[in-house]
């Protein structure tokens, strides 16, 4: 019997143990998971997740409070959701140091939470989209949750969906932004017909969590430019919302690419001019007529500007799809339009084809590029989503490339290789510059290089020049002077 | 003078007929359009007439092989091919009705890019015009039981003069 009692006082005492531990690792993150639990999850190695107490956040404050670990920048989440909520970037890369921040400022008290910028896991919700999302996830698809490992995109990016409005869908919801209806001239950009809702939903549905779909950026802010309520789309409108975007360039407000997933015969000199002028980057659907555009151009597709990428449709096999035009000069590159899920209004879901659903595809990885690279030019996304393309035999006579889009091979070049050539400004001349890997003084000569207009959105501005010769960008960044190399081969 | 107020009478008759000709013309040109499924729901179209139209469009039993056995005939066009007359009233009718933003657009901005068959007053086509675009999404257009495939969001048009 005294044997029995005393198994009975281990075990309540292994379990008052087992308590004890448990409350002892008392969760820090606002969705409850242990530090040991989060250590298990991938995330950023040099970023933190803060929501601050509501007279506390702003960029200041929170500058001041992590000051002493090296700032890059900070980014406010969701700002129009007032949610308090800020991305900061440190300049070192360490993920236990990042845990030895989170502790020792759990007990601020102007901090709600602190947490790590984790990447994308499937979420259960988000597995049973798994299958059905080939274009992200399939052999044939453009490798987003690879892309997702280097970054799931940024609220600082804006999107512009030239279409028919974008119903607010549970899983759009949060990265909706207020857009413009060209239809009635207001702000009441709601979706009545799909098509629009469909875009949005392939760019930047949520994707995890409570989220059922996921798009190619799972952070951005999508921004309607309604231009009809129908399948009739006049030039004139369209015209206009380009007009639009381009109005709010260089603002708070600047949309950094627009995707018109829609096509024309014929001319028009003012949708021409308004491609053309637009300075931010132009993704448009190559059209379903199954035709060779080169010979017979449809527009916008068939334009030939160093900001507009188009795109063709392939199935899951990474055959063209039999109703997409493609166009050895005219089309760019392929991408997933066969059999494509996405969101509908009222919180529905359906699978379509297009290369109305190609092109957002494309816009999504521009999203993804642009998150990573701020001051990135139009030209230079271009450039390293055609450069990065997987080679198709098959599509080898059919575009620019021969090949269809990969977004984990584009965000890491664009990242990586604008980040290959890194010099110091020397301490005596601000125009001098220390290359680290040529060991020489490079002169910023005034006739080579002029001040470019940074993004008024980035809170911690880096000071930037764009080279007149050869277009290469360099930004100063404390010390640390960064030239962003623009590949040509395409652009 | 009898014969001055005839003399003066004759070109004021011919140019009031031929006044009363242009008005005939442009009544000739007024007309509607309506979606298959609305041509059919409002009783325009009978459901082989719809069946006929989708032979037509689709280029044969295509999306439609239930329905339509292997040696399925569709109805015959008649005529064959439109007529310049009608072709142009169409055209004039979609400018006035789809093109009203564009100030600068003309008949020579509007394009029939099919023809498929006129079923009592009713004339199939599809339309292109300059200044409009079109999602670039394929659908279908269900109609008791036919299936209208599309390649992007532009559709046939039933045209139904007046």
């Amino acid at each position: 019997m005294k044997s029995k009692i005393k198994i009975i006082n281990i075990f309540l005492l292994l379990v008052l143990f087992v308590t004890v531990i448990n409350f002892n690792s008392v969760s820090i993150f606002a969705d409850g998971k242990s530090e040991h639990t989060v250590q298990n999850y991938n995330f950023e190695d040099n970023s933190l997740i803060v929501s601050m107490q509501n007279n506390y956040a702003n960029y200041d404050f929170i500058g001041n409070l992590f000051d002493e670990f090296g700032i890059i920048d900070i980014e406010e989440l969701s700002a129009s959701l007032n949610t308090n909520i800020f991305k900061i970037r440190f300049s070192f890369h360490d993920r236990e140091k990042l845990f030895e921040i989170i502790k020792s400022y759990s007990d601020v008290k102007e901090i709600k939470y602190l947490e790590p910028d984790f990447y994308g896991e499937f979420a259960s919700n988000e597995e049973s989209f798994y299958d059905m999302q080939w274009g992200l996830y399939g052999d044939n698809g453009i490798n987003a949750a690879d892309a997702w490992t280097v970054t799931l995109g940024s609220y600082s990016v804006r999107v512009g969906v030239i279409d028919t409005g974008v119903y607010r869908h549970k899983d759009i919801a949060e990265n909706l932004s207020t857009g413009w209806n060209f239809v009635d001239d207001n702000n009441k950009t709601e979706d009545t017909f799909g098509h629009g809702t469909q875009i949005a939903g392939i760019i930047g549905a949520k994707g995890g969590g409570q989220y059922a779909m996921s798009g190619v950026s799972k952070r951005v802010q999508i921004v309607p430019l309604k231009i009809s309520n129908n399948i009739y789309w006049s030039t004139s409108n369209v015209v206009k919302a380009i007009n639009y975007a381009e109005e709010l360039y260089d603002t708070n407000y600047q949309i950094d690419i627009l995707n018109l997933s829609g096509r024309w015969k014929g001319t028009s000199k003012s949708l021409y001019d308004a491609v053309n002028s637009f300075s931010g980057l132009f993704i448009c659907a190559a059209g379903n007529d199954s035709k060779d555009i080169d010979v017979e151009p449809v527009i916008p597709a068939s334009y030939d500007f160093s900001n507009i990428i188009t795109v063709g449709s392939i199935d899951q096999n990474a055959e063209k799809s039999s109703f997409s035009n493609y166009g050895k000069m005219a089309v760019d590159l392929f991408a997933p339009g066969g059999s494509i899920y996405s969101t509908r209004p009222n919180d529905n879901y359906l699978e379509d084809s297009g290369t109305s659903f190609a092109a957002p595809h494309v816009a999504g990885v521009a999203a993804l590029i642009y998150a990573k690279c701020p001051d990135i030019t139009a030209s230079a996304v271009k450039s390293f989503i055609l450069n990065s393309v997987d080679k198709v035999s098959n599509l080898k006579d059919l575009c620019v490339t021969g090949g269809k889009l990969n977004a984990y091979e584009a965000v890491k070049r664009a990242h990586t290789t604008q980040h290959t050539e890194a010099y110091h400004f020397s301490d005596k001349n601000e125009h001098e510059v220390y290359c680290d890997y040529c060991n020489h003084f490079i002169r910023m000569e005034q006739h080579h290089w002029q001040p470019r207009t940074s993004k008024a959105k980035v809170a911690v501005l880096p000071e930037s020049w764009i080279c007149k010769d050869c277009r290469c960008i360099l930004y100063r960044n404390g010390d640390i002077a960064i030239v962003y190399k623009e590949e040509n081969e395409y652009a | 003078m009898k014969k001055l107020l005839s003399l003066l009478l004759v070109p004021v008759c011919l140019l009031l007929c031929a006044v009363g000709c242009g008005k005939n013309d442009e009544k000739t040109e007024e007309g509607n359009f309506y979606t298959v499924t609305e041509a059919y729901e409002k009783g325009y179209l009978t459901r082989e007439q719809v069946m006929s139209i989708a032979y037509y469009h689709n280029g044969g039993r295509s999306h439609n092989e239930e329905i339509m056995s292997e040696d399925y005939q569709p109805l015959l066009k008649t005529p064959e091919k439109l007529s310049e007359v009608t072709d142009k009233a169409i055209r004039k009718n979609y400018l006035e009705i789809y093109l009203t933003q564009e100030e600068e657009a003309t008949l020579s901005d509007v394009k029939l890019e099919e023809y498929n068959g006129t079923y009592n007053d009713c004339v199939a086509v599809m339309i292109e015009a300059t200044y409009i675009g079109y999602p670039q999404s394929t659908h279908t257009e269900k109609i008791d039981g036919i299936n209208i495939y599309y390649k992007d969001g532009n559709e046939i048009l039933i045209w139904r003069g007046l």
